[in-house]
C-alpha cells in the first residue's frame, strides 16, 4: 500500500501534472493570504487563509462557484449572527443557538454549501459574541476576510488561470468511452450471453460517476468568464443529451436481461449489424469529442436503422413472428425503439458539440 | 395530538426529507454535536485550562467533520491518522508562528503537501484539509514549544473523547441502517415513478422528474455506500440474491424499470390513433404507484404484499388493444409510433415483473433473501 502511494506521489510530482500545478498555486495563494492578513493587521489572521483553503478549486469556474456560495453564506450568516447579538437574548439562549448552528452546519454540509457557510458563520459569530463584549464586530470582520479571500483567489487566477473548459474535451471523450464500453457489454450480453449482471452494473456505475464528474465540469465551465450566453446554453443541452444517453443505456439493460434467449434467429444477423453500427457510432462520437478535425465522416445511422427495419419487415412477411410469444416480440420492439433513440441522441450530442465549437447555424 | 403528528409529518416531508431522507445525516449531526459537547464537558471536568479548552474542541471537531473512508474500519483509520498528523504538527506550527519568514516558508510547504495529497485519494484529501486548518489556527496564535505540546495534548484529549463516543458509545447499527436506507430508496423510486406517471410533459414536470430521479439515484447509491461500510461488496454478489445484495439488485432493477418507463411515457404523442391508449396507460401507471407504498412498508415492517393482478390485467388489455390497432401488421407511417407504444408497454410490464420480484424479497436484520 505504501509502495503504491509513493509510486503515485512520484508519478504526479512533475510540472505536467494538474494536481502538482494546483497544489503549487494553492500553496502560493494561502501563503499570500497569511502575509496579507498580517499586513492588514486583521484580528483573526487565520480566517483569510481558511477562506482561501475552502474555496480553492483546480479551475477558475469551480473556484468562482464555490467562492460565490461562500460569500453569500458568510454575508447572510454574519448578518443573522450580528442581529441576534444586538437583540441580546442572554447567554443560555446564545449557547442553545450556537449548538443549533453547528448542528445545522453538519446536517446541511453535503446538501448546500451556501447554507453550510451561513450556519458556520452564525455559530462562530455567536461564539465570539459570548466570549467577547464586541462580538458583533467579528461579523463585519468575517465578511471582510471572506471578500478578501474571494478577491485574492480571483486575482491569482487572473495571473495564472486554469479554465475548466480547457479540459472539457478530454472529460467528454472519457464519458463517451465509458458509455461506449458499457454499451459493448450490453451488446455482448445480448448477442452471446456470458456477461454477468455484476459486470453490467459495474460498468454502468463507472459511466454514471463520469457523468456526474462531467456535469460538474460543465457547470464550472459555464460559470467562467469569457463564455457567451448561447455557449452556456449549449453546454447545458449537451449535458442533458449525455444524461438521456445514459438513461437509454439503463433501459436497454432491462431489455437485455429479459432478452428471452437473445435475438430471433431470422433477424439475428440484422440485430448484430445494428448493434455494430451503434458501437461504431459511439466510436465516432468519442473521436469527435476529442479530435474532431481527425475524425472520419459521421456514420449514417438512419440508413442502418432502415436496413434493419427492412430485415424485420421481410421476416414479418415470411411469418417468422407468428409463433413468437407476445412478450418476446414486445422485447424486440422495445429493443429496436431504444437503439433507434440511442442513435438519435448520439447524433444530437455530435450536433451540440459542433455548435459549441462553431456556433449555432454555422 | 393528531394535528401535532400531522404537522410534524408535513414538516418532515417538506423540509427535512428533501435534504435528509431517512434522517441519516440528522442523526449523524446530532451524534457529532453530542460528541463535541461531551468532549468539552470532560475537558472542563478534568480541570483543563481555559486557554486549552478550544484546542480540545478543535480535536473533537476534526474527528466528526473531516470524516472519510468507504468502510467503517477505514473511517476509524482516517480519524486516527488525522489526529496523529494534527498532534505532531500543532507544536511545530505553534513555534514556527513566532518567525515571520519561517512561517511563510513552512505554510507554503504544508499547503503544497495538503493540496497535493488528493492524488492519494479522497480520504487523504479530507484528512489533509483538516490538518491544515487546525495548523493555521496554531500558526496564527504562536507561542512556546511547551504550549504547543499542551495544545497537542488537548487536541488528543478532545479527539479521543469524540472518537470513542462516535465509534463505540453511539455506534451505527448496520442492520437497521441498511433496512431503512432500502426503504427510503424504494420510496424515492416510488416518488420518481409517480412523477413519471402523472407527467404531462411540461417543462415544470420534466424539471421535477429530473430532480426526483437524481434523488432516487442518490438513495440507491447511499444504500450501496452503507453496504460498503459494512464490508459487503455490493456488486460482487449481485446475481446471487443473497444478503444485502438481494435488495440492492432489486433496487437497481426497479430504478432501471422506472427510467425505461420515463423514456417512453409520452409515446406517440402526436398521433390521435393512440390517444385512448395513452389515457389507459396513465391510469394503469397511476394504479401501479400504490404498489411502491405497499412494498416500501413491507420492507420496513416485513408485512404486506402488493396485489399485482389488476396491473397485469391492465397491461394485457393494453397489449391486445395495441394488436387490434394493427401493430405488427400496419406499416402506414405509424411504424415509429407503434415502436414507441411497445416500448412504453414493455416498460410497464417490466416494472410489474420487478414488483413481483420485490414481493418475494424477505428482509430480516438488514440481510435479505428471495423467497
Amino acid at each position: 500500500m505504501f509502495a503504491d502511494a509513493v509510486a503515485t506521489l512520484r508519478k504526479e510530482f512533475c510540472w505536467e501534472s494538474v494536481s502538482f500545478r494546483h497544489a503549487l498555486k494553492a500553496a502560493a495563494a494561502i501563503t499570500f493570504a497569511i502575509v496579507a492578513a498580517r499586513f492588514l493587521e486583521l484580528r483573526h489572521a487565520g480566517w483569510l487563509p481558511i477562506s482561501v483553503i475552502v474555496i480553492m478549486r483546480p479551475s477558475v469556474g469551480g473556484t468562482l462557484r464555490i467562492g460565490w456560495k461562500r460569500l453569500w453564506g458568510t454575508v447572510i450568516g454574519a448578518a443573522v449572527g450580528v442581529l441576534i447579538l444586538f437583540l441580546d437574548p442572554g447567554t443560555p439562549v446564545l449557547a442553545g443557538l450556537i449548538v443549533l448552528s453547528f448542528f445545522l452546519m453538519i446536517l446541511i454540509r453535503v446538501f448546500s454549501y451556501t447554507l453550510f457557510s451561513c450556519c458556520l458563520t452564525v455559530g462562530v459569530i455567536l461564539l465570539l459574541g459570548v466570549l467577547f463584549t464586541d462580538g458583533w464586530q467579528f461579523g463585519i470582520e468575517r465578511i471582510l476576510d471572506t471578500v478578501l479571500g474571494v478577491i485574492g483567489i480571483a486575482a491569482s487566477f487572473g495571473v495564472w488561470p486554469n479554465m475548466a473548459r480547457k479540459n472539457l474535451r478530454a472529460k467528454m471523450a472519457n464519458l463517451v468511452e465509458l458509455q461506449s464500453g458499457h454499451f459493448k457489454k450490453l451488446t455482448e450480453s445480448y448477442l452471446h450471453g456470458g456477461v454477468s449482471e455484476a459486470e453490467i452494473v459495474e460498468s454502468r456505475i463507472k459511466a454514471s460517476m463520469m457523468l456526474d464528474t462531467c456535469g460538474e465540469s460543465f457547470r464550472e465551465a459555464a460559470a467562467e468568464p469569457g463564455l457567451q450566453g448561447w455557449q452556456r446554453d449549449e453546454l447545458t443541452r449537451l449535458l442533458r443529451t449525455f444524461t438521456r444517453m445514459h438513461s437509454l443505456l439503463m433501459t436497454m439493460a432491462t431489455i437485455i436481461r429479459r432478452g428471452y434467449g437473445g435475438p430471433l434467429p431470422s433477424i439475428a444477423e440484422g440485430m448484430a449489424d445494428i448493434l455494430k453500427a451503434a458501437n461504431n457510432y459511439y466510436e465516432w462520437l468519442k473521436c469527435y469529442s476529442l479530435t474532431p478535425e481527425d475524425c472520419p465522416d459521421e456514420p449514417d445511422f438512419d440508413m442502418a436503422i432502415d436496413n434493419f427495419m427492412a430485415v424485420v419487415g421481410d421476416a414479418r412477411i415470411r411469418g417468422d413472428f407468428e409463433d413468437v410469444p407476445l412478450e418476446r416480440r414486445n422485447n424486440i420492439s422495445a429493443f429496436i425503439w431504444n437503439i433507434r433513440a440511442l442513435g438519435g441522441e448520439i447524433r444530437r450530442a455530435g450536433k451540440r458539440m459542433y455548435e459549441l465549437r462553431h456556433g449555432r447555424g454555422s | 395530538m393528531f394535528m401535532d403528528m400531522q404537522l410534524i409529518s408535513d414538516f418532515y416531508r417538506i423540509f427535512i426529507r428533501p435534504i435528509d431522507p431517512g434522517l441519516f445525516m440528522t442523526k449523524y449531526a446530532a451524534k457529532s454535536i453530542c460528541a463535541c459537547l461531551v468532549a468539552l464537558l470532560l475537558a472542563y471536568l478534568v480541570g483543563m485550562s481555559h486557554k486549552f479548552l478550544q484546542w480540545s474542541v478543535y480535536g473533537s471537531m476534526v474527528v466528526v467533520i473531516f470524516r472519510a473512508g468507504s468502510t467503517l474500519a477505514k473511517r476509524k483509520a482516517v480519524a486516527r491518522w488525522l489526529v496523529l498528523a494534527v498532534m505532531c504538527l500543532v507544536p511545530i506550527s505553534t513555534v514556527v508562528g513566532n518567525h515571520t519568514v519561517l512561517l511563510e516558508l513552512y505554510l507554503f510547504v504544508l499547503a503544497f503537501a495538503v493540496f497535493f495529497a488528493p492524488v492519494l485519494g479522497v480520504a487523504a484529501a479530507t484528512a489533509a484539509i483538516g490538518t491544515l486548518i487546525v495548523n493555521l489556527l496554531a500558526l496564527t496564535s504562536p507561542d512556546t514549544l511547551f504550549v504547543g505540546l499542551e495544545r497537542s495534548g488537548a487536541v488528543f484529549f478532545g479527539a479521543t473523547a469524540s472518537y470513542l463516543f462516535i465509534f463505540y458509545l453511539w455506534p451505527m447499527k448496520p442492520e437497521k441502517v441498511l433496512t431503512r436506507a432500502g426503504a427510503v430508496a424504494l420510496t424515492d423510486i416510488g416518488d420518481y415513478f409517480r412523477a413519471v406517471a402523472s407527467s404531462t410533459g411540461s417543462k415544470d414536470d420534466l424539471r421535477e422528474i429530473f430532480e426526483i430521479h437524481e434523488r432516487s439515484v442518490e438513495s440507491v447509491r447511499r444504500y450501496r455506500r452503507f453496504m460498503e461500510a459494512m464490508n459487503v461488496d455490493p456488486v460482487k454478489e449481485l446475481g446471487s440474491y443473497e444478503g444485502p445484495s438481494a435488495l440492492y439488485a432489486l433496487l437497481v432493477r426497479m430504478i432501471e424499470a422506472v427510467v425505461g418507463l420515463a423514456n417512453s411515457r409520452q409515446f406517440a404523442e402526436h398521433s390521435p390513433v393512440f390517444a385512448d391508449m395513452r389515457f389507459k396507460f396513465s391510469d394503469i401507471a397511476g394504479r401501479s404507484s400504490v404498489a411502491f407504498d405497499v412494498l416500501a412498508a413491507s420492507l420496513s415492517t416485513g408485512k404486506g404484499v402488493a396485489d399485482l393482478r389488476a396491473i397485469d390485467q391492465g397491461i394485457a388489455e393494453l397489449e391486445s388493444e395495441l394488436l387490434s390497432l394493427g401493430a405488427y401488421k400496419r406499416d402506414d407511417g405509424l411504424r415509429n409510433e407503434f415502436l414507441e407504444a411497445w416500448g412504453a408497454i414493455y416498460g410497464l410490464r417490466n416494472l410489474s415483473i420487478e414488483f413481483a420480484e420485490m414481493n418475494k424479497l424477505c428482509c430480516k436484520g438488514g440481510a435479505c433473501s428471495v423467497r
